[in-house]
């Protein structure tokens, strides 16, 4: 969270916990909003338009995981198969009972929920690694699940998901979609703040920092736990949804486990515990992708002697690459360095 | 000093705790009095940190009761003494590193806040009213332990005294009946032992907290304690004011003969 320049005072506790506390603060949010809905919708091409919308439903995604890893210290490295679930939840009610995305889409939150309430049961007993080793036994579980589906999810083949309508209106375009997107992407983060500023964001820090405290303090450590797998699950299943009636198929090789990894990778270079850490992590990993997709063409023809496969193997790589590098330098994330430049810059000319 | 009452908050009955057959509690009977300022003392492994593990319900002991304000809560769970009005403050630092001051204290009186997961979200309405009055009631307690400056810094970065002070004030927020507290002077300066020792005495004198005392230092304890508990390999070997500590020959024997 930023920290008011010296010299000003909060009048209020009310004040002083509202959002808007200073003019850098409310003009940041005034732009940011210019930034997404005048700006990039006037501007941007099919293309960017597209990049933007998987950058908000990964940040949709990327809000559960920080909430159960970043806050809660969990890991889980089946946030992928949970995305999966929303997804396919999303297409089985669109495409087999023809439910609309106003149905589907909580019904996919809901569906995903259920699974993480009972993935999070074992928490009552197992900790840390087992913990994650669980997730990723709930991730082979799912790709077998709908690989065996039958009809239902038809198996390799993938299932079709409408577009989404809402008020008689078919999100049938990129920039129509976009605004869906962003929308909720917004809602979503502005919901994830509240409840990190809450007694259940002070819950969950004190469950990661110091688990064998906070019971001394009266804590229900399992309780905060199972809540915060729930919400994780649920923001997965909103952003699983999302993609499926935004790609309009889905199927099961879009929900591949290394993408749980760079999800964990990419949150601990943004910053982990943190809601803007979360989002410029997402913002990075997918911004690294269109550089390589650019820069690879390019490569491949100064360096004939590499084979196609060989660079697009580069993505891969260069994820490995950066989040070793945030983890040597800086293992506090982007948004820690961000706000140590920050501090220093308000506190000038009298750093004291 | 005498506003100490004869009615027992806290009592324990032949308590015994042992670790695969080292006696860390032989037979320990013990009363606690309502608004008394209790000092256990007694040398590195006497059973002073289990005997509050035991209090606290983080041990439960192979034999023997536990009755807290005339209720029998020896099998009552942990998490649920906290509810009980029983807080803790441990030997070293154990708090909540990533949060903030004011974040570890509301963290502290996070059962007095009352609001479900829905408002949470929200931030509005009930959320906002309970946040806003517990505020109010640890900001109290900042000023009290004149942490004002550090409120909004996380705790990692800051340094050790202040950790503690802050430490102090997480069980505070809890609004204890009664206070535990588990050498809270250890490695501190001069200075910082004087600062706390006084705050502990204001808590005791303001807030009329019962408090049981583990310290090493003498020095300290028998300037602040109301009455004294002496500990040795497990057992309980003295009890009394700390006049009558101070005479006690078996007492200077086992601990003073060493340490003063
Ligand atoms: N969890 C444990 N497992 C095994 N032995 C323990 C445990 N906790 C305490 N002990 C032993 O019990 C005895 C009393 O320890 P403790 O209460 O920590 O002493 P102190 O009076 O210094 O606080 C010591 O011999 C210690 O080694
Ligand atoms: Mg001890």
């Amino acid at each position: 969270m930023l920290k008011k320049p010296c010299g000003t005072f909060d009048e209020t506790y009310a004040q002083d916990m509202s959002v808007i506390r200073t003019p850098y603060r409310g003009g940041l949010l005034i732009l940011l909003f210019l930034f997404l809905f005048v700006i990039t919708p006037l501007i941007a091409d099919n293309y960017a338009l597209g990049v933007m919308n998987l950058i908000g439903i990964s940040v949709i995604a990327m809000m559960g995981l920080n909430i159960l890893t970043g806050y809660c210290g969990q890991i889980s490295i089946g946030h992928v198969a949970f995305i999966a679930v929303g997804a396919y939840t999303s297409s089985i009610l669109s495409q087999h009972l023809g439910w609309p995305f106003w149905a589907t889409f909580p019904s996919a939150i809901l569906v995903s929920g259920l699974m993480g309430m009972v993935i999070g049961l074992p928490t009552l007993r197992i900790k840390g690694f087992y913990i994650a080793i669980s997730t990723l036994a709930f991730h082979y579980i799912i790709v077998w699940a709908i690989l065996h589906g039958g009809d239902l999810t038809k198996g390799v083949w993938g299932l079709p998901c409408e577009f989404p309508e809402l008020f008689g209106i078919s999100f049938n375009t990129e920039k129509k979609m976009y605004y869906l997107i962003m929308i909720l992407a917004v809602i979503g983060t502005v919901l994830a703040f509240n409840l990190v500023r809450s007694k259940f964001g002070r819950g969950f820090v004190a469950v990661r920092d110091n688990d064998i405290a906070a019971e001394f303090m009266g804590l229900n450590i399992f309780r905060l736990k199972s809540i915060a797998f729930i919400i994780c699950a649920m923001y997965a299943g909103a952003a699983g949804s999302l993609y499926a009636h935004y790609l309009g198929m889905i199927t099961v090789e879009q929900f591949p486990l290394i993408d749980s990894i760079w999800y964990l990778g990419f949150l601990i270079v943004g910053g982990l515990g943190s809601i803007s850490g979360a989002i410029f992590g997402v913002v990075f990993y997918r911004l690294i992708a269109q550089i390589v997709l650019f820069a690879a063409p390019m490569i491949s023809e100064a360096l004939p002697f590499l084979s196609v496969s060989g660079v697009a193997g580069f993505t891969q790589m260069l994820f490995g690459l950066v989040i070793i590098l945030f983890l040597v330098l800086e293992p506090r994330g982007a948004i820690h360095r961000w706000q140590l430049t920050l501090t220093s810059f308000r506190l000038w000319p009298f750093p004291y | 000093m005498e506003k100490t009452s004869q009615t027992e908050l806290l009592q324990l009955k032949s308590l015994n705790l042992s670790f695969g057959g080292v006696s860390a509690l032989n037979q320990i009977d013990l009363s606690i009095y309502e608004g008394e300022l209790l000092a256990l003392i007694g040398p590195n492994g006497a059973g002073k940190t289990c005997l509050l593990n035991c209090i606290n319900g983080f041990y439960k002991p192979d034999t023997g009761q536990i009755k807290y304000k005339g209720r029998d809560i020896t099998s009552v769970p942990l998490r649920n003494r906290a509810h009980l009005g029983i807080a803790r403050v441990f030997q070293g630092i154990q708090l909540y590193e990533g949060l903030s001051t004011l974040d570890n204290l509301l963290a502290g009186a996070h059962f007095f806040i009352d609001y479900n997961i829905l408002s949470a979200f929200l931030y509005v309405g009930k959320a906002k009213r309970e946040e806003i009055r517990q505020r109010r009631k640890v900001e109290e307690i900042i000023d009290f332990l004149e942490i004002e400056h550090v409120r909004k810094k996380r705790v990692g970065e800051l340094p050790y005294g202040l950790q503690k002070r802050i430490d102090l004030g997480r069980a505070m927020a809890m609004s204890p009946d009664l206070l535990l507290l588990d050498e809270p002077m250890a490695g501190m300066n001069l200075e910082e032992k004087e600062d706390m020792a006084r705050f502990i005495l204001d808590i005791h004198e303001e807030w009329g907290t019962t408090i049981v005392l583990v310290e090493h230092d003498m020095g300290v304890v028998m300037d602040v304690a109301d009455r004294l508990v002496v500990f040795d390999f497990g057992q309980k070997i003295a009890e009394g004011t700390p006049d009558e500590i101070s005479k006690n020959p078996k007492v200077i024997g086992a601990y003073l003969g060493v340490e003063v």
